[in-house]
Order: C-alpha cells, then sequence, then structure tokens
C-alpha cells in the first residue's frame, strides 16, 4: 500500500509518500508522481518521513524520476528518510547522486528561492 | 528457542504482498528488530523479484522456508525457473556514476549480498535451490 500526497510551492513540487514502495505498488508510486509533475517544476521533492519500506523496484522509478527531471535541469532531492531507508539508499550509492535532506523545510532553504 | 516459517508463494508480483504479510508475522512471533525484519523482506522480494521477472516460470511454485534459532536465521528458497544462479549471472551493481550513466540492473543482488552474511546457489535437478543465512545480532 503506497500513497503519494502533492502540493506545489511556487515552482516546487513536494510529493509525501506514505507506505511501502515494493514490486507489486512500484507502477502506482511510479503514475502518481508522474502524473503530478508538471514541465514548469524546477524540483521535486521527495519527503519519506512516512515511507517504511522501499525495494530496489522503487529505487529504480526514483533513478528513472531523477533522470528525466535532469534532462531537463530540473532536480531531485529526497528528505526525512528513516535508518532503515537511508541504509538502502547508502548499499546502492543513491546518497551520492541524490541530496537528502533531515526535512522538507531544509530541503526547500536548499533551492536558491 | 527455535521457530520455522513457510511461504507457499506463485511466481506472480501480485505475491509480495503474501510475502511481506507473512514475514511481518513470522517476524513478531520470532522477536526480530525492526532492522532484521527489514532486511530479510527486502532479501526475499529482490530474490523473489528475480525468478518472476527472468524464471520463465509464470505462476509455478516458490517455496521459502525460514528457520530461526537464538543465533542465526537459515532461509531455504527453490523454485522451477530456468537454471539461474543470480550469484554468477547477475551484473555488477553501478554505485557510482552519475544520475545520467546510472544504471539500475544488479542493484537486488547487491542489496542481498550485502545485508546476508552467507548466500549459496545449487541447482538441484528441475530446482534452483538458494541458501541464505543471516547471523542475528540482538
Amino acid at each position: 500500500m503506497v500513497n503519494v500526497t502533492t502540493e506545489r510551492i511556487d515552482d516546487v513540487l513536494s510529493a509525501d509518500v506514505d507506505g511501502r514502495i515494493d514490486g507489486s505498488n512500484v507502477v502506482q508510486f511510479e503514475e502518481a508522481v508522474r502524473n503530478a509533475i508538471e514541465d514548469s517544476d524546477r524540483a521535486v521533492i521527495m519527503n519519506f518521513e512516512k515511507l517504511v519500506y522501499i525495494s530496489s523496484a522503487g529505487l529504480r522509478a526514483i533513478l528513472l524520476t531523477a533522470k528525466s527531471l535532469q534532462n531537463r535541469d530540473a532536480k531531485l532531492l529526497l528528505c526525512s528518510l528513516s535508518d532503515r531507508i537511508r541504509e538502502v539508499f547508502e548499499i546502492s550509492g543513491f546518497d551520492k547522486i541524490l541530496p537528502i535532506h533531515p526535512s522538507k523545510a531544509e530541503a526547500l532553504d536548499s533551492l536558491d528561492r | 528457542m527455535s521457530a520455522e516459517f513457510s511461504l507457499r508463494l506463485s511466481a506472480t508480483l501480485d505475491d509480495i504482498n503474501e510475502l511481506h504479510e507473512g514475514l511481518e508475522a513470522f517476524a513478531q512471533q520470532d522477536g526480530w528488530t525492526s532492522k532484521l525484519e527489514f532486511e530479510v523482506k527486502l532479501v526475499i522480494e529482490e530474490l523473489f523479484t528475480n525468478v518472476v521477472n527472468y524464471g520463465e516460470c509464470p505462476g509455478e511454485p516458490v517455496s521459502i522456508d525460514f528457520s530461526s534459532d537464538g543465533d542465526r536465521l537459515t532461509i531455504e528458497m527453490a523454485d522451477a525457473g530456468k537454471p539461474f544462479d543470480p550469484l554468477v549471472e547477475t551484473p555488477a551493481a553501478d554505485t557510482d556514476s552519475a544520475i545520467e550513466d546510472r544504471s539500475i540492473g544488479g542493484l537486488g543482488v547487491h542489496l542481498v549480498l550485502t545485508m546476508m552474511d552467507e548466500v549459496n546457489y545449487r541447482r538441484d535437478g528441475a530446482l534452483n535451490r538458494l541458501t541464505l543465512v543471516k547471523r542475528r545480532e540482538e
């Protein structure tokens, strides 16, 4: 079960992800994010405060999102990862390609606005 | 104190739910830490997904047996997919490239090898058999 709740803060899309992203629901997650992103968004912040689980299926979706944003000079930022989720990102080397912030406020502050 | 648990799944992505729910119950019964529960769920999902995606055995049974004592958790996984040794036939994970060059292949097996203490594969007649061991730290 995964829920994505989005809001737009100026030209930044914030997506709160609640539940778990696994191989059986990753398509749902991917579509929810893709449908919410607009071409005018300069950055997307994925808030993982309520994300309890992710497998490589979810990492794949996140990488594809990051690639497509980068193609048009937009950015993907992550925030509020639990220790478990952070461990998955570190083992996978995703912490080297995606900025990870302690909170959504800090992620927003890191963007020049 | 020892405990045993079995999952009898079919090779379809829909059964990932059953995998998570079953492991959640067993983790609680056997007193796992949240870290152990997370890692075992992840490892089993990665290996199960590989069978579904590459085993060419849609809907065929996949059995996963867990046996736990105070010190270690042993997991035996068997599937009737085509012969496939994930330890040998998986590309090395790319954990360094920049976003534009980053590829996702091999990440599942990389997570499995990082999180488990032992992983062994053997082909046994028509079955692929994986044996995994995780030491209990708590």
